[in-house]
């Protein structure tokens, strides 16, 4: 869920700031925030930005298609 | 004597221009009562009077617009029209209206208050909008404004969020109908959250939103609901049942679109902040190694330098110590030295001193010499034979 990667990102860079962490753990948190940052960059530019419309046929089925406008 | 006339179409032309130009009696709204009121190819005749004054009215397209009775008092909107062929002045009638509550706002205010004793709109059956929401379906005319609005303000704050569009008509004949059975749609379709919505229009327009059939339906619909209707200003039955009323339709793109620019913005500065501290950290454990090399090599300097001095000094004393070894060996090499010189045979002979010898043989004493011997003396530096004639007593 990316609210929740984007809250795992804040956590983990407010535990790099704190000062607290030592070389290592540092390093394999700065690793985990990259890969969490890339994802939420990911997800926000996939840029589905899709618009589908409900169509009834003369039978009155019910299919998705693109939407298109005039 | 010539005379000055006009002909009648002159004068009436010159009065239509005259009323024309005149734009305070254009596009406003008159209240009166009806008398007199006809329909004759879907054109009103009627006039419109007051205690003491009246005025004719020529309403086009009556067949779709109210149809008062005669003494009702209504609200007519259009403009004053001076009729050349007749010489009569007309209000033309674009709009009309009861006057006072009109039929329309009666029945909403029976609805809501009938709503609202059912429950209807209490806000403990609102619904939260889902924190994910991935596919929003949109109930609204295909055409117009609206699904534009929805699309571009939708997908400028979110790229990633699916709209579905069930088109419906949104005013008119079985309007409601349609809308309701769009909510059912939605209610069991692969949609997060549901936007019905509209653009603008008259009380008329917006009639299918007050609808008893459309806010039950919204009522019943398990998935939550925003309502889009009209401007800012218009209230309908819709927007007291649905889960969230959004002024226009682009501010429900807005509520129900979170905005992932602003996500954008966050992630950016959350990386700014994780490399400024990873970097921070890196160069306090630089500094730390740094300290360490120098401290290091401070005590390996420090150690060298140490036994350097001390290889000095044993050095030194090694070279003294060696020196006056040899100093002492020599002293006593050259004692020897002298010593052996001194005992040297070759001293003795260059003193004057001879060896005696007979056979080889040492000559001690005379005892050893006789007569006729042949001796051997030999001096310093030769050997000579000698023979002893006569001893001598």
């Amino acid at each position: 869920m990316f609210e929740e990667l984007i809250a795992k990102l804040e956590e983990i860079v407010n535990k790099l700031e704190s000062g607290k962490t030592g070389v290592e753990e540092s390093i394999s948190l700065f690793k985990e925030g990259a890969e969490i940052s890339k994802k939420c960059l990911t997800i926000i530019n996939s840029g589905k930005e899709s618009i589908k419309e409900i169509k009834k046929d003369m039978l009155g089925e019910i299919t998705e298609v693109p939407a298109t406008f005039d | 004597m010539e005379q000055n006339f006009l002909t009648v179409t002159q004068l009436n032309n010159y009065l239509k221009r005259i009323i024309d130009s005149e734009y305070l009696i254009k596009n406003i709204s008159i209240v009166g009562e009806v008398s007199g009121f006809s329909i004759s190819r879907n054109i009103a005749y009627f006039s419109l009077k007051d205690e003491s004054s009246l005025l004719s009215v020529v309403m086009f397209d009556a067949d779709n617009k109210y149809k008062p009775a005669n003494g009702e008092s209504i609200i007519l909107t259009g403009s004053i029209n001076y009729y050349v062929k007749g010489g009569k002045i007309t209000f033309n009638a674009t709009k009309i209206e009861k006057y006072g509550l009109g039929k329309l706002y009666e029945d909403f205010l029976k609805l809501k208050e009938q709503l609202t004793s059912e429950g209807l709109f209490d806000s403990k059956y609102k619904k939260a909008l889902p924190s994910k929401i991935e596919r929003v379906g949109v109930i609204t005319s295909k055409t117009g404004a609206v699904i534009q609005d929805i699309k571009n303000v939708g997908f400028r704050r979110n790229k990633n969020i699916e709209i579905v569009l069930y088109p419906v008509k949104v005013q008119g004949d079985n309007a409601e109908k349609e809308i309701a059975t769009a909510i059912n749609f939605f209610n069991n379709y692969n949609v997060d959250i549901i936007i019905v919505a509209r653009g603008g229009g008259s009380a008329e327009d917006l009639q299918p939103f007050n609808t008893e059939i459309v806010a039950r339906t919204v009522f019943n619909c398990t998935k939550p609901v925003v309502s889009a209707v009209g401007h800012e200003t218009d209230f309908t039955i819709i927007d007291f049942v649905a889960d969230l009323r959004a002024p226009t339709p682009s501010a429900a793109a807005e509520l129900v679109f979170a905005d992932t620019t602003t996500y954008l913005q966050k992630i950016k500065m959350l990386n700014i902040r994780m490399n400024n501290s990873i970097q921070y950290i890196f160069d306090k454990f630089e500094g730390k190694i740094n300290n360490s090399l120098e401290k290091c090599l401070n005590i390996c300097e420090s150690k060298i330098t140490s036994s350097e001095y001390f290889i000095k000094a044993n050095c030194q004393k090694m070279v003294h110590l060696t020196d006056s070894q040899i100093e002492l060996n020599n002293l006593r090499f050259s004692t020897i030295n002298e010593k052996l010189n001194s005992l040297n045979p070759e001293k003795i002979f260059k003193l004057g001193y001879s060896v005696l010898t007979k056979n080889n043989e040492l000559i001690k004493d005379c005892s050893q010499i006789h007569d006729n011997d042949i001796l051997n003396i030999r001096f310093f530096d030769e050997n000579i034979n000698v023979k002893v004639t006569k001893l001598e007593e």
